[in-house]
């Protein structure tokens, strides 16, 4: 024991910090506890509730019955979930591209200084603020046939469009709807993003010559990578989520055309009074969301800044 | 001292536990129904009275919004925290009925010694809806069939007779033809249309399909035979009225599910097709001076056809008290001509038609005309999905331009899938 004093008081020293180190653990376990109960409780559980129902046929008034994989199996046939999917994907594409393209145009117009900046960039981020209930009514009112929108059409001889009633504009109408809605929330992102890029490096790029666009290109767009990142992980989530929207403009018509899955499931669940189909279909839903959280994750860890 | 004590113990004792069973005596019981203002206005007026006639119940009433009644009373059932009484759509009761979700009617809580009785009190056939296996689980609250309403005015100004209105559809589209008034290539004014809303896409689809000698469903109710000839015909007639003849039109509805006759009353269209409840909602709108109503138009009038659809009152599996619910529905249903004479609902509750009220309410002679060629269509508890299939066909079609027969074969197939699943 004597011969290696100095390695006895290192170990006594490792035995101490490991000590502390567990301490810290406990303490952060005990603070991380009543968000880990209630996660559990409100999180958690309903998760797995959902889950275990989705294996059962069940219509909320009569005990469920088990049907194994059959909700799953059922639903991956059936045409009406596809429809579904693909109302879905037209939405989230439809919707998110041109905001984020849209948002970062006023970002970069919103960072330069003029006149009653504060004003406009007020004016861009209040209907983030507004509920989407009112937003889909307004936007009901003014798609409406014999509405303004088709008024305004009507002054540059073009005819009147069915936004509403045809199946090729319900999903364009309510794109342009969410786009309106949602601009502003992006465009806040990009604004915080471009005002935490260092005016030096703009400025370096000038001196060597650069274009505005070049500057754009090499120096702007890619340092605002993590922030493009985020706003599209984003824009995923809220576009797989969306169920208002679609409840309140179209109720999912014409013809199933804008019927999302967050409105199938519901429409399954609580209309036709299959809860066990509808779980089932929540189930991939989340499977979906999980898999864009984990992309989001590769990419924000790929990224070099 | 001690002996007064105990004295004054008892006594106290004694009176808690005399007011506590006072207490429990008293029962309490819930009601909930969807909201219709008129409706509600006289359903809280009745309580008011039953409770002063009945002290030993209370009743607790909650009106949903329309959009959430069905959401709520299938939470609430499936938690064991729904209501004892409660108003329930004629479509939505096949799935209430077939999950053992009610009870059956009490008698005795209407004063009838058994069922046959009860059901001899009610005008043949209106208590079908709500039956099941021999058993009755529902009342009556209204009774539905349609009828047609013309604007009076709109057809004096076209050169029509208003007393003498269509009689067959064929009938109706060209009268509709000369009501219609265009400028340029856009309709300003409709001759006919029907209402563009999720409740009444089958109504109306259903009527034409009827008339035609059709059916949604087999004579098994194991699959849909939507797509027969029938089938076509009744939605070719809807589908030519907006291309062929262009008398009516998606586009120019507003679509409004609080007030569905929106486009009558605002003078965009000059005839479409009415249930009684209408009249209340019509009657204190500049229009209805105008207005008329007339008998269904028929595809052959020599065999008329019309559906009927209802509300009825039921009582839930987990009240607690049954009879007393039975008593709140009996009282309910014993009036007859206010709800008739306040919120226009008809209550086929026999000799309905004897009231004062009856023969003042409007074109009654027309309702009971159609009453009498009503009958329930084809019922199933998946009819909220069937309903569905049937919105996507007529909205593939009408607002697609999809030809009927290949709007109602992909509902065939859907329908077909909805009752395998």
């Amino acid at each position: 024991m004597t011969i290696f004093p100095g390695r006895r008081l290192k170990t006594n020293g490792v035995r101490r910090k490991s000590h502390l180190k567990r301490k810290e653990a406990w303490a952060g376990f005990l603070f991380a506890l009543p968000a880990v109960l209630m996660f559990a409780a409100f999180s958690g559980y309903p998760i797995l509730r959902t889950l275990y129902l989705s294996f059962f046929d069940y219509n909320m008034l009569t005990p469920p019955k088990f049907k194994g994989l059959e909700n799953y199996v059922s639903l991956f046939q059936d045409p009406l979930f596809w429809q579904s999917v693909r109302a879905t994907a037209v939405y989230i594409l439809g919707t998110y591209v041109p905001t984020i393209i849209l948002a970062l145009c006023l970002a970069l117009l919103l960072n330069r200084k003029f006149r009653l900046r504060g004003l406009f960039r007020t004016l861009y981020f209040t209907p983030v603020v507004m509920s989407m209930v009112v937003v889909a009514v307004i936007w009901k009112l003014l798609f409406f046939y014999q509405g303004p929108l088709n008024m305004l059409l009507g002054y540059f001889s073009i005819q009147p469009i069915q936004w509403l009633s045809s199946t090729t504009f319900a999903p364009v109408a309510l794109a342009v709807m969410t786009t309106w809605k949602s601009v502003g929330y992006f465009t806040v992102l990009y604004l915080a993003g471009l005002q935490g890029i260092p005016t030096e490096y703009r400025e370096a790029g000038m001196i060597d010559g650069a274009t505005g666009w070049q500057l754009f290109r090499f120096i702007t767009l890619p340092l605002l990578k993590p922030i493009t990142v985020f706003v599209v992980a984003m824009s995923l989530l809220f576009g797989v989520q969306e169920f208002t929207a679609q409840y309140v403009m179209t109720g999912g018509g014409p013809n199933g055309v804008t019927r999302v899955l967050a409105l199938l499931v519901y429409e399954t669940g609580f209309g036709f009074m299959k809860m066990g189909r509808a779980t089932a279909i929540s189930i991939i839903l989340f499977v979906i969301l999980v898999a864009i959280t984990m992309l989001q994750r590769r990419w924000l860890t790929a990224t070099d800044y | 001292m001690k002996a007064r004590v105990l004295r004054i113990l008892t006594v106290t004792l004694l009176l808690l536990l005399a007011v506590s069973s006072l207490a429990s005596a008293r029962v309490t019981i819930t009601y909930w129904t969807h909201t219709h203002p008129p409706m509600v206005d006289l359903t809280k007026e009745l309580i008011a009275e039953f409770e002063k006639e009945n002290p030993d119940i209370q009743v607790e009433y909650t009106a949903i919004p329309n959009n959430q009644f069905f959401t709520k009373m299938l939470t609430s059932m499936s938690t064991g925290t729904g209501p004892d009484v409660f108003n329930m759509s004629s479509t939505r009761i096949t799935a209430y009925l077939g999950s053992d979700a009610v009870v059956p009617v009490i008698p005795s809580a209407f004063g009838y010694k058994n069922q046959a009785e009860l059901e001899n009190a009610w005008v043949k056939g209106t208590l079908k809806a709500a039956s099941k296996d021999g058993k009755i689980y529902g009342i009556p609250s209204e009774y539905n069939v349609s009828a047609l309403v013309i604007n009076a005015a709109h057809f004096k100004e076209a050169g029509l007779n208003p007393n003498n209105p269509p009689r067959t559809w064929d009938e109706l589209k060209k009268h509709a033809e000369k009501l219609t008034v265009r400028k340029g290539n856009q309709i300003v004014r409709r001759g006919f249309d029907f209402f563009y809303l999720p409740n009444f896409y089958w109504l109306d689809f259903g009527v034409l399909l009827g008339q035609q000698g059709g059916h949604i469903l087999s004579a098994n109710g194991k699959e849909s035979v939507i797509n027969g000839e029938a089938g076509v015909k009744a939605l070719q007639t809807w589908y030519d009225m907006v291309y062929k003849d262009k008398v009516a039109g998606p586009q120019y509805s507003l679509k409004d599910s609080t007030n569905p006759m929106i486009d009558y009353v605002n003078g965009n269209v000059s005839m479409f097709l009415a249930y009684p409840w209408s009249i209340g909602l019509l009657k204190d709108t500049p229009v209805w001076k105008d207005s008329v109503i007339v008998p269904l138009p028929q595809m052959d009038p020599a065999h008329p056809v019309t559906h009927a659809y209802g509300y009825y009152w039921m009582v839930s599996k987990t009240s607690k008290h049954p009879e007393a619910s039975w008593k709140f529905v009996n009282f309910l249903s014993s009036h007859p001509e206010r709800w008739l004479k306040d919120v226009s609902f008809i209550q086929p509750r026999k000799g309905w038609t004897n009231l004062p009220e009856a023969k003042a309410f409007p074109y009654i002679e027309v309702w009971l005309g159609e009453m009498g060629k009503s009958s329930f269509g084809d019922m199933s508890p998946y009819w909220a999905e069937i309903s569905a299939a049937i919105q996507r066909a007529v909205e593939n079609s009408i607002m697609n331009g999809v030809a009927p027969k290949a709007a109602l074969a992909q509902a065939k197939s859907e329908i077909d899938a909805a009752l395998k699943q």
